[in-house]
């Protein structure tokens, strides 16, 4: 277990962007803004879920973080330390041995040429320059703390089963000795069964390693059961922000509300709103299908304090309006079929 | 007793690989009433999908069913492909999963919409083009006559398969067979899809057949469940049963891998081993391996659905299970 | 294996067998001469009758056979070790190398082939040389294409992501897993070329470009037997019947390799 003793964030991300430029037949060169300001921090041995539907921004920002995509704006920090934004090869050798990504299709993140076990070697190599036979000691070791016996460490993933294949993706990723995996949707394409097998690994190995998550998902299920912390995004931009249980439980701001009640419950059905009009490209971007909504929305609103260590992005929140508490039962009219 | 709108009778389906039978559903068995929504839920292997397929007779190469599968007391497995084009035509709407596979991406949303309406139905252009808006206002889609000039890739995944929806809606069936028709969507588009199919059944009665893996998600739409493993229903519950007093052990570990089931930082009740097909599941019942409850005889023996308590399980040991846990 | 590839399969091992022991198989020297039996008919000395300079045809087939196997397999050779490299450079890169490689392959193939080879062929003069590196010129890009096609589509799967954030380079990324993804079309292809490009070198011999005689080779044979098509028609059925048979024989067994790997790479 690794202890840090450590004043810093492990993780730090500051004003954060990215937008596209999109040449499109009628659309000359629009662009699309696919994250906005974003700020979070994970610490050590932390996790932190970043929650959100299409076009959020979400897995934008783990690539970022991950170095896959350049930042349009914004700083990320590991240690104090900032990040390149377009890191060398060098780099990013480097920024392996301390960050890692799983990613959500367990068959098309491995190379299907090689069996678990060479999937893991090569890591190891690559990064502590074994010998091949000390490579494929170490990779046998990290394939059984991941549940893996050494008949599976011969298979190629198409004879394996998606969790077993994202067991290798996990085991992969901690080859390396990383202080922090992203996992971008890494259960969402995995059976409710073996998903729960999968949560229950990664809880094991974080108390095993001290290893902090970054958890991309759009599940709240998974992300109460396997996160600390949240932040919820829309658009591109952070909307809530809090301790899980705070923000999953007393959602603040009417997007996370609306996230929280479309979570299927046995017996209730939300009646349909009509299709929105399309998202505005100004003020306070859920406008358009807020049941809130009022005049200061026309202005963006900043994360406003809903309470202790718990913001949220919306104008409700500032003194003299109404009240953050989520609509009453009888607001919502729930349908009881 | 009214007749059942669809009823399946003691139906197998099996795909004919070179020396064999490969099987798919055994012995699958159940009816929807009129207006009745029933869930079919069950993970990979289970056959779910498949089920969909025999029904409408959309069988992959090589498959082939038997058994019953009466729809308004007609048996489509026997009927003859023209008169089967007309039950899919008019009785019987389908849905599947991923919208854009479902729609021609060079078609506008009008002919999507109005091909069968003019085709089937003899319908003008112009009628055609006035039903069709009223089919999208139906699924709350209000500015028709813009979308009806758009081609899909102008739409989101949840529009489009709102559009599908309204395209199952145009001969006015009595039926809609959904498999998994929410799952390539986001969480909230995903609850506004079940309100429609809910508002759907309420004000014109279609009764529906909603095929999915999420248990939760089918407890919030259906009257019942039933859930599927390895090719056999295993489990039928009415919506509150299904979580109140689950009859199989597979049902029941569903319930319990829920991460919403489980108090946060503690490990989940997980399901040891993965998910089988028929032509992988061992002898005896196809869950033994994986049950916490697996007896002797459960490797040998075959369970039969039996009706226990208001559901019915195809357990052995069901009653032994709910005496132990006071159930 | 089905019996379209065994037959396939059958007759090129046969080829490559009579061309390997062409001493030992041919009755005579297949540039003996023997002008005054010119143009004579098969007989029972010469199964397939004598060419216009009395050679022995059969003589000529047997030892044909080398340079006509040969010519396609170097074409091969060429289309892989320079196509492949190419096209997975443009397909994992994209950009401007894929623009400016795309761009180059597109310039090769604006040219009809022939125009190009008859351009080849009037610079560095007639021979089997030259044919061969004037198909090679077709068939490179040819390959390089569907290669960067392939290369494409590898190079957008997750795996490749999560190579790159390892550190390592484009070119282990290249070599070590999408070039080895991505045998399964290569082979696939090269099997469909073989045939083509013996058809094409044997083309180009016809038209008097390629091997020059005395050498035998089955293209330039048609050739000679064309000029003389109205004195000694049976002249043109050897060597017409070896090309086609070879094709079919490379096309089948082509076909064959294709599924076999196709399936393989399939789940």
């Amino acid at each position: 277990m690794r202890l840090f003793v450590s004043e810093s964030p492990l993780l730090e991300v500051h004003g954060l962007s990215k937008r596209f430029r999109v040449r499109s037949g009628t659309d000359r060169s629009a662009t699309i803004v696919a994250v906005e300001d974003l700020d979070f921090a994970l610490e050590h041995g932390g996790a932190l879920a970043i929650v959100g539907e299409s076009g959020s921004g979400k897995t934008t920002t783990a690539r970022m973080v991950i170095g896959l995509e350049v930042p349009s704006a914004g700083s990320i920090r590991l240690d104090g330390r900032p990040l390149e934004s377009s890191p060398s090869r060098r780099e990013r050798r480097r920024r392996a041995r301390e960050i890692q990504i799983v990613f959500q299709n367990p068959y098309l993140s491995l190379d299907p040429r090689q069996s678990a076990s060479e999937a893991v070697e090569e890591i190891v190599r690559f990064h502590f320059g074994l010998a091949p036979s000390a490579a494929r000691d170490r990779a046998l070791e990290m394939l059984t703390w991941v549940g893996l016996g050494p008949k599976e460490a011969q298979a190629r993933p198409r004879q394996l089963s998606g969790g077993q294949c994202q067991r290798i993706a996990i085991a992969r990723a901690l080859a390396a000795e990383p202080r922090l995996v992203v996992l971008d949707e890494a259960v969402s394409a995995l059976d409710v069964s073996v998903q729960a097998q999968i949560l229950n690994l990664l809880g094991d190995l974080r108390v095993r390693t001290g290893i902090a998550y970054l958890f991309i998902s759009h599940d709240l299920g998974v992300v109460r059961q396997i996160a600390d912390d949240v932040v919820v995004m829309y658009r591109g931009r952070a909307v809530e922000r809090g301790r899980v249980e705070e923000v999953l439980d007393r959602p603040a701001h009417p997007y996370t509300q609306k996230l929280v009640s479309s979570i299927p419950q046995p017996g209730v059905v939300i009646p349909s709103a009509p299709v929105a009009r399309e998202d505005p490209d100004d003020g306070c971007r859920f406008r358009a299908r807020c049941p809130f909504v009022f005049d200061r929305c026309l202005d963006e609103p900043g994360l406003i304090a809903a309470g202790p260590g718990h913001e949220a992005r919306c104008w409700l929140l500032a003194t003299g309006q109404s009240d953050a508490s989520p609509p009453a039962e009888s607001d919502i009219a729930e349908v009881r079929i | 007793m009214t007749q059942a709108l669809l009823a399946l009778k003691a139906v197998s389906t099996w795909i004919e690989v070179d020396g064999g039978a490969k099987p798919i559903l055994i012995d699958v068995s159940f009816e929807i009433g009129r207006g009745e929504i029933v869930g079919l839920v069950g993970e990979s292997g289970s056959g779910k999908s498949m089920t969909a397929r025999t029904i409408v007779r959309s069988l992959p190469e090589g498959g082939r069913s038997s058994g019953a599968i009466l729809l308004d007391g007609e048996d489509l497995a026997s009927m003859s492909v023209p008169a089967l084009r007309q039950v899919r035509a008019r009785k019987v709407g389908v849905i599947f999963q991923d919208p854009r596979s479902a729609v021609d991406p060079l078609w506008k949303i009008e002919d999507h919409l109005t091909e069968g309406m003019r085709v089937h139905a003899g319908r003008s252009r112009d009628e055609a083009r006035v039903e069709a808006i009223g089919l999208l206002e139906q699924v709350g889609i209000h500015d028709g006559p813009r979308r009806l000039s758009q081609y899909p890739v102008q739409l989101s995944g949840g529009l489009l398969q709102r559009v599908v929806i309204a395209g199952a809606l145009a001969g006015n069936p009595e039926l809609i067979i959904a498999d998994e028709p929410t799952t390539s969507l986001d969480v909230t588009t995903q609850a506004e899809i079940v309100a429609i199919f809910s508002a759907l059944r309420r004000d014109r009665g279609i009764g529906m057949l909603f095929i999915t893996h999420d248990l939760a998600l089918a407890a919030s739409l259906c009257d019942r469940i039933l859930v599927m493993y390895a090719g056999r229903i295993v489990d039928a519950q009415s919506r509150d049963g299904i979580f109140s007093r689950p009859g199989h052990p597979y049902t029941r570990a569903l319930v319990g891998a829920r991460p919403s089931a489980g108090t946060r930082g503690e490990r989940l009740a997980v399901i040891p081993g993965v998910p089988t097909s028929a032509s992988d599941a061992p002898g005896g019942c196809a869950f033994h391996p994986r049950c916490a409850f697996a007896a002797e005889m459960c490797k040998s023996q075959i369970p039969a659905l039996m009706p226990i308590d208001g559901g019915a399980s195809a357990c052995l040991r069901i009653v032994d299970i709910r005496e132990t846990l006071r159930v | 294996m089905p019996k379209t590839a065994i037959f396939g399969v059958a007759v090129i091992v046969g080829f490559v067998i009579v061309a390997a022991l062409a001493p030992l198989i041919a009755p005579y020297d297949p540039s003996a001469i023997d002008l005054s039996s010119a143009f004579a008919g098969p007989s029972a000395a010469h199964p397939l009758g004598q060419d216009g300079a009395g050679r022995d045809i059969l003589s000529r087939l047997v030892f044909g056979a080398r340079l006509s196997l040969l010519g396609p397999l170097l074409v091969v050779l060429l289309a892989t070790l320079v196509g492949v490299p190419l096209g997975i450079a443009a397909g994992y890169a994209g950009g401007w190398l894929d623009g400016l490689l795309s761009r180059s392959f597109d310039v090769v193939f604006a040219f009809p082939a022939l125009l190009l080879a008859a351009v080849i062929v009037a610079t560095f003069g007639p021979g089997f040389g030259t044919i061969v590196i004037a198909v090679a010129v077709i068939y490179v890009p040819l390959m390089a294409r569907v290669v960067r096609a392939g290369a494409i589509v590898e190079s957008h799967k997750p795996y490749v992501d999560a190579l790159k954030v390892q550190g390592f380079g484009a070119l282990r990324i290249c070599a070590a897993h999408i070039g080895p993804n991505l045998t399964t079309l290569i082979v696939g292809q090269t099997a469909l070329y073989f045939g083509y490009a013996l058809l094409d070198l044997a083309g180009l011999s016809f038209l008097g470009f390629g091997v020059q005689p005395p050498t035998p080779d089955w293209g330039s044979m048609l050739w000679y037997a064309n000029q003389q098509v109205y004195v000694a028609p049976s002249a043109v059925v050897p060597p017409a019947a070896a090309i086609v048979l070879s094709v079919v024989a490379f096309n089948l067994a082509g076909d064959w390799l294709s599924d076999l790997a196709s399936r393989s790479g399939r789940r």
